[in-house]
């Protein structure tokens, strides 16, 4: 039996009585290994062992009991993401060659009508979900009866074989646990394949450097069709026996939410992406102490490069502290840590590897020496297996029991890792991994577009976005608003670039390829007007902490907006006389009362400056 | 409603199992409602003016971006207690012979926090109902912590029964109980005072001194005594109030002591006299003094107790001069040798210790004159 089976089998053997899940509702993990229980006996009468069973759902106990049903029989899963577009989803379910699948109702309908599902002859669909049940009283009658469910969906499969014992059937350790796709909307796709000692393997090391045990309660409202969703939430809790707490998926309105469920569910971690630490940046003082509270241990930021001034400033403000952590699909979540051991941690590095090797190399292979910049290949138990039926790809990044990352990065005296920039052709936005090809292949199937480009630009809230240039037929000529439009039918929104600039052609170095360097300088001189505030906004953030550096005596990167007196050794009352005075003599403007009320942090500094600027 | 009194006990009792028995969509109406009964019950005044201070607060966030009637909205949140403090001194028509509503003063300032928050726009979004769950909080209702606004909200959206907390709360309201009850009244009042009296001359300098050093420790233990009760009400309604007192009596310097001394009232005084008087006129000094004498008058309009204020101001306005003219670089000089240095903060902790305490004597005697007497007693004289 594979050791993650073992671990599977061991959580539901140890820790029935808890709970596992907080969701929607709440499912302990005696409830989860009796679905688990039945639908593995389901798998095992299927004789899919061996075989891929695709899964595509938004409920979350069906998506996990698949999950741990597939694992103890032998089967892969492969888990797409269920709101993507046919035309999308068809190409990877291709790829997959499945026999098998677990899907929204909705979703096998709409599959079955673009002709998407004809070799999988096994087909759970899975109903909406029952309506968590409610308290109080009812006056009249009993219970409604349930719905009556068609036995062979997925709720009825559960149910027929409801009681079956918990079996696991000898699965190697290399057999492989998932899939999840890393591009190939359009070309041909990567399926990144994870190995049953993969994935135990970085379980382990979560579970040993997270601290994570039976009374942690882990959030994540990142989506299970990633990893940072899947393996970095609901699986590496079920390893430590710990409560998993996702009652609804991340979108920016919920945040303040979340923000006091932290506290109303005693989170001790929470794993998010860089974007969702910048937004609350916008949330008022009262979510300020959202943090404290005895059981909160820290914040896991994953999926996306994290600033290190957005770093240290919700730190200070929220008073908590934020892991780093560095890791990729193909090295099943993560490689490296930023903390939480301070001798992981060093702000505005990804920390060091853990349970992993890690190397930095020149363009020809050899090995790079302290503070030289080169590609980053790192190696270890937890390393994919390669890229579904792609043999190509695989040998392209798979070498010697190395995995070239395709980033830029370099290696400090101490051992710490900085990431220094990106080798490979991608754009990480909000944490979502794009490819430019991806995105192209899609804007070229339009119809009156003719070429496309794509590039990542910085970002003050996602990192990076999205920018297409496209040459569209004269003829046809599809305004923007078309392209989006008919983009949408044929990709998912996440991969929608966020500005489409037509140009009339691009500019070809002498092999006919664009010359990148060029297409952007001449897209930023297209979009010059609307790019201007955000370099001089960004200019008075540098010129406001070199000031404050320089009245209160200390090093420029040791202030955030969120530095005040409480926090700055030099900040005394008469500096902050000063600081006044010298904001008033740089600005050129004598502040208001309200003004000098409001100004506590240098946080308030830059709005007051930003928002006299622009008025 | 004394903090010792059984009706107080009776009230932390019953609120707190009310309000946790309450079914979760109705609980954060409990609270507010039990306050609003017991006060209508107890002093229908006090009520009166609570509810008023709501409103009035409520309609100056809605004008906050009009200067004058936020200037408007917080005098009117300032004016009864100015109107029952001066009541005290000269009779004054409608209020005369009416006692002043509990804890009008903690109020004032309360309503005053509010609107100038929402003049500056730092007020979190909140509906009427959060106003006025801010302004019925029982636990600090008659003695503070002045406790803000939005740190109230924070814990108002996210509260949940927490066991720790809770037995926090029970241990703080019994330390604050063993401050009042034994170490202030039993300890001092009684068996050091009486020792005083048993040992020393009445009138004598060691006299008036050691009975200066035991009002002071009482002074301390009965109001951070009161401050822990509050404190630990609020936490067994799963609510987190500021502190009051960060062991005020540790402190080198008369600054750090009133950074640990009444925090809710220093804190306020900073927020909202200090910083505006600074703004306008640009003089650190100045508005050190304003502030401290406003902390001062806060507590009662008379003569004795601006004096007070202003002895601790400029106490605080000396040490920042003696710190630029001698006071760092002899810190500096001590950072080596590490036995003056201890020696020092010894001496300089006993030093703060005896400017607040002979401070205290201006406000424990009727007049200045007899406070005074006092100081010259100590001399000897």
């Amino acid at each position: 039996m594979s050791k993650l089976n073992a671990a599977i089998l061991g959580a539901f053997e140890q820790h029935r009585r808890k709970t596992y899940m907080i969701g929607t509702s709440e499912l302990t993990y005696a409830e989860l290994e009796a679905d688990v229980a039945a639908l593995a006996a389901f798998l095992r009468a299927k004789e899919l062992a061996g075989e891929r069973l695709l899964v595509l759902t938004g409920q979350d106990r069906a998506l996990l009991t698949t999950f741990y049903a597939a694992q103890l029989s032998g089967v892969t899963i492969a888990i797409l993401d269920p709101k993507a577009p046919a035309a999308e989803l068809a190409t990877l379910i291709e790829a997959a060659q499945a026999k098998a699948i677990v899907a929204d109702s909705e979703v096998i309908e709409r599959l079955d009508a673009a002709g998407a599902l004809a070799q999988i002859a096994v087909r759970l669909p899975v109903g909406a979900e029952a309506a968590p049940k409610k308290g109080g009283f009812r006056l009249f009658g009993g219970a409604k009866p349930a719905a009556a469910t068609p036995a062979d969906d997925f709720a009825g499969t559960i149910a027929a074989h409801k009681g079956a014992a918990l079996e696991a059937v000898p699965v190697d350790e290399e057999a492989i646990s998932y899939i999840l796709f890393t591009s190939g909307t359009t070309s041909r796709p990567k399926g990144v394949m994870i190995s049953h000692r993969a994935l135990n393997a970085q379980m382990c090391t979560f579970v040993k450097n997270y601290g994570l045990g039976a009374d942690s309660k882990v959030m994540n409202l990142l989506p299970f069709h990633h990893t940072d969703g899947l393996t970095q939430g609901a699986v590496m809790s079920l390893y430590a026996g710990a409560s998993f707490v996702r009652p609804y998926a991340f979108t920016p309105d919920v945040l303040p939410q979340m923000m006091q469920d932290l506290y109303r569910h005693a989170i001790s971690h929470l794993v998010t992406v860089p974007s969702v630490l910048a937004l609350t940046k916008a949330l008022d003082s009262s979510f300020d102490t959202s943090f404290d509270y005895p059981e909160f241990r820290f914040v896991i930021s994953t999926a996306a490069y994290l600033d290190p001034v957005l770093w240290q400033a919700c730190e200070a403000r929220l008073g908590m502290q934020v892991v780093n952590v560095y890791g990729l699909t193909e090295t099943v979540c993560e490689t490296m840590y930023c903390g939480p051991a301070a001798e992981h941690r060093r702000l505005g590095s990804v920390g060091k590897p853990i349970d992993s090797l890690a190397k930095i190399v020149d363009e020809d292979g050899n090995e790079l020496g302290i503070e030289q910049s080169g590609e980053l290949l790192v190696g270890g138990d937890h390393i994919m297996s390669g890229y579904f039926n792609n043999p190509e790809a695989t040998a392209a990044v798979l070498q010697d029991g190395w995995f070239r990352t395709g980033d830029l990065a370099k290696r400090d005296a101490e051992g710490f890792y900085w990431i220094t920039g990106r080798k490979k052709d991608l754009i990480i936005s909000g944490g979502m991994n794009i490819y430019p090809e991806d995105v192209n292949g899609v804007l070229r199937q339009i119809p009156g577009v003719l070429d496309a480009v794509t590039f990542g630009l910085p970002d003050p809230m996602w990192g990076e976005r999205a920018v297409s240039c496209v040459i569209v037929d004269e003829n046809a000529d599809p305004s923007v608003e078309t392209i989006v439009e008919q983009f949408l039918q044929r990709a998912s929104k996440q991969k929608l670039p966020r500005d489409i600039a037509k140009f009339e052609s691009f500019p070809r170095g002498p092999a006919g390829k664009v010359v990148m360097a060029e297409i952007k300088a001449l897209y930023a001189l297209h979009q010059g007007r609307d790019e201007a505030p955000a370099g001089a906004a960004g200019d008075v953030g540098a010129q406001i902490y070199s000031l404050a550096a320089r009245v209160l005596h200390c090093a420029p990167d040791q202030l955030s907006p969120a530095s005040e007196a409480e926090t700055v050794a030099g900040w005394t009352s008469l500096s902050h006389v000063e600081m006044m005075l010298a904001l008033e003599e740089e600005f050129g403007f004598k502040l208001s009362s309200r003004e000098i009320m409001k100004f506590r942090t240098l946080g308030d500094a830059i709005e007051i400056v930003r928002k006299r600027q622009a008025a | 409603m004394d903090i010792l009194s059984t009706i107080w006990l009776a009230a932390m009792a019953g609120v707190t199992a009310a309000h946790w028995l309450a079914p979760e969509k109705l609980r954060s109406w409990v609270l507010p409602g039990l306050t609003a009964a017991l006060l209508g019950w107890l002093s229908p005044l006090t009520l009166a003016f609570l509810l008023l201070a709501i409103l009035l607060a409520w309609g100056s966030q809605r004008l906050a971006h009009s200067g004058p009637a936020i200037a408007l909205a917080a005098m009117l949140q300032l004016a009864p207690v100015i109107a029952w403090r001066l009541n005290a001194q000269v009779p004054l028509p409608l209020i005369e012979g009416i006692a002043i509503p509990l804890g009008l003063s903690y109020l004032a300032l309360r309503g005053m926090h509010y609107v100038l928050e929402a003049y500056k726009g730092t007020l979190p979004r909140h509906e009427l109902a959060d106003t006025a769950g801010y302004f019925l909080f029982l636990p600090t209702i008659t003695a503070g912590p002045i406790h803000r606004f939005a740190p109230y909200l924070a814990d108002q959206r996210r509260l949940r029964w927490n066991a720790a907390l809770f037995s926090e709360g029970l241990e703080r309201i019994l330390f604050g109980y063993v401050k009042v009850t034994f170490l202030a009244n039993v300890l001092i009042d009684t068996h050091f005072v009486g020792w005083i009296d048993a040992h020393h001359t009445a009138q004598s300098a060691t006299h008036t001194y050691l009975t200066i050093v035991a009002k002071g420790l009482n002074g301390y233990l009965q109001f951070a005594g009161y401050s822990d009760v509050a404190i630990g009400f609020a936490r067994l309604l799963g609510y987190r109030v500021m502190e009051n007192f960060d062991r005020p009596l540790t402190k080198p310097n008369v600054q750090r002591f009133w950074g640990a001394w009444h925090m809710s009232l220093t804190s306020w005084c900073r927020d909202y006299v200090y910083t505006p008087v600074f703004s306008l006129t640009r003089a650190r000094s100045l508005g050190i003094l304003a502030s401290m004498a406003v902390l001062g008058l806060w507590h009662e309009f008379t003569l004795r107790y601006l004096a007070w204020g202003l002895y601790n101001g400029a106490g605080i306005v000396a040490w920042h001069q003696w710190r630029k003219l001698a006071g760092e670089r002899l810190e500096r000089q001590l950072l080596d040798k590490p036995a003056l240095a201890r020696a020092w903060q010894v001496l300089a902790v006993l030093l703060t210790v005896h400017f607040i305490f002979l401070g205290f004597v201006l406000v424990q005697h009727p007049s200045l004159s007899e406070a005074v007497a006092t100081w010259a007693r100590l001399l000897g004289l």
